[in-house]
């Protein structure tokens, strides 16, 4: 059982008018990598200044380490933050926006030399110390802003959108260096992006948000195949949701028929969200399934086609490998344990 | 865009007719013994040189310095704090705060230097008012505060400019990496602003090592300034007094002039995209 590095405990922030954050509650493992994943306006970012101290709660309480840190100023903080647009130093060149902690903590220069070099060999920029800032390229800036970070050896590193303005091949590459680097490096992360497939791809833990609220915190396996809402469902990866009913446990009907999941606990008879990931669906012939619809369109993706069906009046999508003409008719099966049952939400 | 050129017309006339013809007289003045209201002789010579062995030239040119750097010093000193808390604030004050810098601009530069004449003579409506006297006309003093007065705004407005352009991001930063307000500062504000700063120090020594009218004013004409000797130079001619006058005073009127492109060839070289003259 890990130990609990940071707590956030019933924070409320407003400004003006607008409760950003409401009622907040959770709290970060030593050495995880946690995500704070959830539209923009949500709050995440919010969340992550105030556990960086450059903002201050309306109330609750931040606790690291067992301490309240509410009134810590940034700097006096184990904490360090890759922002959003990076913010380096225009005026400094590469080994000096790095070393900038570490001089003003006053560490003698050869240890400086020698962690800023090492530093740079992690973030893979090892012989860029004099290049100034404005030369670098989009994905070095943003290695450099990471490095500026942890060479001061924070207990937690936070990132806000840090692969945000970088383009989807070099995004992809720095996320299983991130997650390399956060291994490596063994402090916790925590990255807010409102990006699912960041948050898949890295994540040890990932907290969804919504409005200022947490909907749902869980591993990425947890939230991809339980979201606990249509919310979750809808964000995390593409989704099909019916409107069905719980006949009892482990039995759920929609169109009219009856199914079997794996789902229980709900009232007989509760109307219920039913959701299905795309490529959870196979076709087998018509005359043998529970669901049949018509073939309306057809996508390639590369990996897999995007199909699109109609199910009585309703369009449906489903990724599959398998080749289906348009306007064929098309029997659809989906394996119990790939049925998600949810609450309806109250609206 | 070449049907486009013909409207640049007027602006190719102004800067001959101003500027470019100007310079050329004052090149030929300055360099030959021509004498521009007894045209007659014209020999090209360096003897307008000798201006410069003359010691209340060497005073003047001394004064123009010392004073400049003193005014620019003292506008540094009190405009740069005006700049830093202008640009804290949110958009409309700043709006509001700025226009309140710059509607004294607006009124006319003899009127304001005739008010400060008023301010240093004793008895005058400000003892009126204040019941005090502030008894510096004629002093070196007097000709710095009217000075610094008078320009400044012009070295607000370039620090104000870079500083409101800053990411604030990087004072984030900065703070998130172990630095206090006041570090915060040295290390990355003021050297992100010295731009800025550059160009509000020529901004206010170059007019205040020029002027003229403000010395002879306030500083009774007991302190003169390279322009008080310029201005003499060609006034003298034009009264009907001998000599090579105006040439002289062309040629300290170019040695000006290169200080003033120099300048600004500086300001360019400090601040490439020009986002510090407003």
């Amino acid at each position: 059982m890990s130990k609990k590095l940071i707590e956030l405990k019933n924070i409320t922030k407003r400004f003006g008018d607008l409760t950003v954050l409401d009622n907040f509650n959770f709290y970060i493992n030593e050495n995880e990598f946690i995500t704070l994943l959830g539209p923009s306006g949500c709050g995440k970012t919010t969340c992550l200044r105030l556990i960086g101290g450059f903002e201050t709660p309306d109330s609750g309480e931040i606790i690291f380490d067992g301490k309240v840190i509410n009134d810590l100023e940034p700097h006096q903080r184990q904490i360090n933050t890759c922002f959003q647009k990076y913010a380096l130093f225009p005026h400094l060149n590469v080994y000096d926006n790095i070393a900038f902690g570490l001089k003003l903590k006053k560490l003698p220069k050869s240890e400086i030399e020698q962690r800023v070099t090492s530093t740079l060999k992690l973030v893979k920029l090892a012989g860029f110390d004099k290049r100034s800032i404005s030369t670098l390229s989009g994905g070095q800036q943003q290695r450099v802003a990471i490095a500026r970070a942890i060479v001061n050896q924070p207990k937690v590193l936070l990132l806000d959108e840090p692969l945000g303005a970088l383009d989807l091949k070099l995004r992809q590459e720095m996320q299983y260096e991130l997650k390399e680097m956060q291994v490596k490096l063994g402090i916790t992360f925590v990255y807010v992006t409102h990006d699912q497939e960041e948050a898949l791809t890295m994540s040890d833990t990932i907290v969804i948000m919504n409005e200022g609220k947490i909907l749902q915190i869980g591993t990425p396996e947890d939230i991809y195949n339980e979201p606990k809402s249509r919310f979750v469902a809808n964000f995390i990866g593409d989704s099909n949701i019916f409107k069905g009913i719980m006949r009892e446990d482990y039995l759920v009907e929609f169109f009219e028929r009856e199914f079997k999941c794996i789902d229980k606990g709900f009232e007989t008879n509760e109307p219920v969200d039913v959701v299905i990931r795309p490529e959870d669906f196979d076709f087998i012939p018509p005359s043998k399934a529970k669901i049949v619809g018509i073939v309306d369109s057809l996508i390639f993706k590369g990996v897999h086609y995007e199909i699109n069906v109609i199910v009585a009046g309703h369009e449906y999508t489903i990724h599959t490998t398998k080749y289906r003409d348009i306007g064929s008719k098309v029997g659809l099966m989906v394996e119990p344990q790939n049925i998600h049952i949810m609450h309806k939400e109250r609206p | 865009m070449n049907r486009l050129r013909v409207f640049s017309v007027p602006y190719w006339i102004w800067t001959i007719l101003l500027i470019a013809l100007p310079t050329v007289f004052l090149v030929v003045l300055a360099f030959s013994d021509y004498s521009l209201y007894n045209p007659g002789n014209f020999t090209i010579t360096l003897k307008n040189f000798q201006i410069f062995s003359q010691p209340y030239v060497f005073t003047a040119l001394k004064n123009s310095l010392v004073l400049s750097l003193i005014t620019s010093f003292i506008c540094f000193i009190i405009g740069y704090p005006v700049a830093y808390y202008l640009s804290t604030f949110g958009d409309k004050t700043r709006k509001i705060m700025l226009s309140l810098l710059i509607v004294p601009l607006w009124a006319n530069m003899l009127l304001r230097i005739f008010a400060w004449e008023k301010i240093f003579t004793p008895n005058t409506i400000f003892y009126d008012i204040f019941q005090f006297n502030i008894d510096l006309l004629g002093t070196k003093s007097a000709v710095v505060i009217g000075m610094v007065g008078m320009y400044l705004p012009f070295m607000i407005f370039p620090i104000f400019s870079v500083l409101e352009k800053m990411d604030k991001n990087l004072i984030e930063a900065a703070k998130d990496l172990g630095a206090t307000d006041f570090k915060v500062f040295l290390k990355v504000v003021f050297p992100l602003s010295v731009g800025g700063v550059v160009s509000g120090v020529i901004m206010t020594m170059l007019p205040s090592m020029t002027s003229f009218v403000l010395p002879a004013r306030i500083g009774l004409g007991r302190i003169n300034l390279i322009g008080n000797i310029i201005e003499s130079k060609f006034m003298k001619e034009v009264m009907g007094s001998a000599g090579l006058s105006i040439n002289v005073g062309s040629l300290v009127s170019l040695l000006i002039m290169l200080v003033s492109v120099a300048a600004f060839v500086m300001i360019t070289k400090v601040d490439k995209e020009g986002e510090t003259l407003i």
